[in-house]
């Protein structure tokens, strides 16, 4: 078996990326540089938590195999021949990473019916609108209840969206879940209790998932907006004839640095976070795989799960980083 | 390997589809966790099973009514010492409409016991001649004495006499799967676009952690009988998200309930939901396996006395009170032998002192003064928590220091399986309702024992009881061989698992039965 793929994806390119960087930094394209390296590492992160998850799985005790009945050896030999787990475990993980670079996870253990491949091609649309639905909760809510509150400084409405950010946050999800539940779903029955049969089942599940995250924001656009207000430009503004809400809109924008800073952090927290939400509301996403791969030792599916986390999170991050010299040009090449 | 855009692409359609209304089937069953697979070979679990006899029907059918199988692929059979005789419908088809003969039946039973079709639950065939060590890989398949006589006879010749041979036989593992299909497409042959079933109903979509939707086969032959045009299996594994569905009424049977939400259906009144909430006795049971080489626990009068620690109907009554079944034995008390009722006897109840002498009686002769600090091993699972608890406490109110260790299933499969225990939660389901299927469990060697124990009387009366002529002969050695188990107690009865079912009163056909079988074919709502 030729591992070419993996030598290709996990060491030619992070080379040749930085290569192409420090080629950059010589034309004195600082801001190319730097998105190249970081580029550049995302390979090598998949890697190297991919490697670590390997290990882990491994690490625990029972297999793929083990039921209340035992299989018999000669049958526990064909499947573990089949799934090649009788291989060295050295070979088994180049194995896993040579597949990883051809996006081939292998077949899935406990699903036996379908490849690891399959599952997340089924599972991601659903874990995905979940997270859009989620991020679109987050700055919707979290924007308007941090400008508003900043807008009413000190005031009444300020105070009683510092209570619902503080009690929001200090609410686990599936308590939130219930409490969204309960009213919605089963007394008034006006919103879906669980699955994913129509758009209308996403409304309580990205709610649930999104407010914690709404919350962070709200906190984080309040400080930037009054933080923003006190500086001296304001005055210039008024003074030159501009209206407040000119001024808000300002403020706005310059609140939209930590927001977007605060975007890749957030994504991933979505992302994991989404595990327990996709349980309590039967979304047929990853969530639940994720979970319950770990427990059935289906190792392939939750090797494949992580990389693609992994490479979910980074790419977040590296979007955020990609994105905040848009609203803060001072971050650029930072 | 598949490009990016390629699965960009796939990701955009899922989304699209995901986004589109389903609309609802005739009967919505929230059924339990994901199927594991849609071949038969291959399933495990008993939800597995109910979506897979609405897809297929097997040589003979389990009829959980009388215990004993009813005509499935063959309208009769007949049996003539140790070989049995099939005589298969006129009318079989595939859905496909491909005819089914005997030969698609042998190679279906064939490829079951080919160790590398990888049967998780291999054995139901063990009693035919050459079958067990076919299974086991040293004797090839064409040795098994299972033969067609002609397109509409199949013929199977047992290597001794099993009482409970029909019964095995009506096992899903053993549903019939399409060769023609499994030649062509290979481990493919499940996918939707490819897949063919003989049964009721056949598949019209599935979809993972969602649904398994099935539709009437018109190509069955009993498919005037069937009820109901379309079914969905909910594949939902969080009871409290089924029981939540329940309430919203979207769902029509939910197979699980939570156990912590019996106590308040039942106290909402004859009004409330908790009137439709059913709890039917199991042939399951919940209890603890000893570790026998475990230091303290060699002797049986420790294992015996720590058993008659556990005060069975306050564990039920205070801690669970979700309608379990106190176990004085280690079979069920609706379970049967051979068509009698099989009633095990259950050791006399002990004082406190009577208790503590007999510990102390088996600390001695191990020349122990008392039993060292023991692990509890149970799962993650919230309920095991409150059972390990309470029996922690039990086993402490006679001064004995036990430790709880929560594994998750898997680890404490593992840890059982190496012997790294002293004391392990366990459950059995029975496959069939027969007391063998219960006591072999513990017959010395078994794979599922798992304890360390072994006794060569018990041993002795399985075989006889194996062996038996009349169905009496066989239940009083069946007798004999459980009142000799619970004597040596490798194990710890603790209680009888129930069915927590909720189902609307609009459903007609349900007939809750102890193995928790279901006949799709019966189903039906008769209002919206």
């Amino acid at each position: 078996m030729t591992f070419l793929p993996a030598l290709l994806t996990f060491v030619g390119l992070p080379l040749l990326l930085f290569a192409l960087s420090r080629g950059r930094e010589r034309k004195g394209s600082l801001r190319a540089a730097s998105r190249l390296k970081r580029a550049a590492w995302l390979p090598l992160i998949v890697l190297a938590v991919h490697g670590l998850a390997f290990l882990v799985v491994h690490a625990v005790p029972g297999g793929p195999f083990d039921a209340e009945r035992p299989l018999a050896p000669a049958t526990r030999a064909a499947l573990e021949a089949r799934f090649g787990l009788n291989e060295s475990l050295p070979m088994q993980w180049c194995r896993a990473i040579n597949g990883v670079a051809q996006l081939d996870f292998g077949p899935s253990l406990a699903h036996r019916d379908h490849a690891v491949s399959d599952v997340i091609l089924e599972g991601l649309p659903a874990s995905l609108l979940l997270g859009v639905g989620a991020l679109f909760w987050m700055l919707a809510l979290g924007l308007s209840a941090g400008v508003i509150a900043a807008a009413h400084a000190g005031g009444h409405t300020d105070r009683w969206i510092n209570l619902a950010v503080a009690l929001v946050q200090a609410l686990p999800s599936f308590v939130l879940a219930a409490l969204l539940l309960i009213p919605f779903a089963l007394w008034w029955q006006i919103l879906p209790v669980a699955g994913l049969d129509s758009l209308s089942a996403l409304i309580l599940p990205s709610l649930a998932l999104g407010l914690p995250f709404a919350a962070q924001v709200a906190r984080l656009v309040r400080t930037a907006v009054l933080d923003a207000l006190s500086q001296e430009w304001p005055r210039t503004w008024r003074a030159a004839g501009l209206d407040e809400c000119a001024i808000l809109i300002g403020a706005m924008r310059l609140a939209l640095v930590p927001v977007t800073a605060f975007l890749g952090q957030a994504a991933a927290g979505i992302l994991t976070g989404s595990l327990v939400i996709e349980q309590i509301f039967a979304i047929p996403g990853l969530g639940a795989h994720f979970i319950e791969s770990a427990l059935n030792r289906d190792f392939t599916l939750a090797l494949g799960l992580v990389t693609l986390y992994t490479t979910l999170a980074a790419l977040c991050n590296w979007a955020a980083d990609l994105l905040l010299p848009i609203f803060d040009p001072r971050t650029e090449g930072a | 390997m598949m490009s990016f855009a390629r699965s960009l692409f796939l990701v955009l359609l899922c989304t699209f589809v995901a986004c589109t209304r389903t609309p609802r089937a005739d009967v919505v069953v929230g059924n339990g966790p994901d199927v594991r697979s849609l071949d038969p070979a291959l399933a495990q679990a008993v939800s597995d099973a109910r979506v897979l006899s609405s897809l297929f029907e097997g040589l003979v059918t389990p009829d959980p009514d009388k215990g004993v199988p009813k005509p499935g692929m063959a309208e009769r059979w007949e049996q003539v010492g140790l070989r049995w005789r099939f005589f298969l419908r006129a009318d079989l088809v595939w859905s496909d409409g491909t005819p089914i003969s005997a030969e698609d039946l042998r190679w279906s039973y064939l490829r079951y016991l080919d160790p590398a079709t990888g049967a998780p639950l291999g054995d139901f065939l063990d009693s035919v001649r050459g079958a067990r060590a076919c299974r086991l890989g040293q004797l090839p398949a064409q040795d098994v004495a299972i033969e067609a006589e002609s397109p509409r006879i199949l013929g199977i010749e047992l290597a001794s006499a099993d009482p409970c041979f029909l019964q095995q036989l009506a096992q899903f593992p053993l549903l019939p799967v399409p060769r023609h299909v499994v030649e062509q497409h290979g481990s493919a042959w499940t996918q939707e676009e490819h897949f063919v079933s003989n049964g009721p109903f056949i598949l019209q979509e599935r979809r993972l952690k969602d649904r398994v939707r099935v539709r009437k086969n018109p190509r069955w032959h009993g498919a005037s009988t069937v009820r109901s045009e379309r079914i969905d299996w909910l594949a939902l594994s969080n009871p409290s998200t089924l029981l939540n569905l329940y309430v919203a009424d979207e769902i029509d049977i939910s197979m699980d309930v939570p156990l912590s939400a019996v106590p308040t259906l039942l106290a909402g009144g004859a009004e409330s939901i908790g009137n439709e909430l059913r709890r039917d006795p199991r042939l399951a049971g919940y209890f603890l396996r000893i570790n026998v080489r475990a230091p303290g626990f060699q002797d049986a009068r420790v294992r015996r006395a720590l058993s008659l620690m556990v005060d069975r109907d306050e564990l039920t009554a205070s801690v669970l009170r979700g309608g379990e079944i106190p176990a004085a034995t280690f079979t069920p008390p609706n379970i049967h032998c051979g068509g009698l009722p099989f009633v095990g006897i259950a050791p006399p109840s002990a004082t406190r002192q009577t208790i503590l002498a007999l510990l102390l009686d088996g600390l001695r002769a191990q020349g122990l003064h008392e039993l060292p600090l023991f692990e509890l091993s149970i799962s993650t699972d919230p309920v095991d928590a409150q059972i390990g608890e309470w029996l922690q406490q039990r086993f402490q109110s006679f001064g004995l220091r036990c430790r709880i260790l929560a594994l998750d299933g898997q680890s404490l499969r593992a840890r059982m399986s190496s012997g790294e225990y002293a004391l392990a939660r366990s459950t059995w389901i029975a496959d069939f309702d027969d007391a063998s299927n219960f006591l072999e469990v513990f017959a010395g060697g078994a794979s599922t024992n798992r304890t360390g124990w072994s006794h060569a009387d018990y041993d002795a009366l399985l075989a006889q009881a194996r062996r038996a002529t009349s169905a009496t002969e066989r239940l009083t050695t069946l007798i004999a061989a459980e009142t000799l188990l619970l004597e040596e107690s490798p194990l710890i009865p603790l209680f009888h698992l129930v069915s927590r079912t909720l189902v609307k009163p609009r459903v007609r056909g349900f007939h809750p039965n102890p193995l928790e079988w279901m006949n799709a074919a019966t189903l039906e709502v008769t209002r919206r």
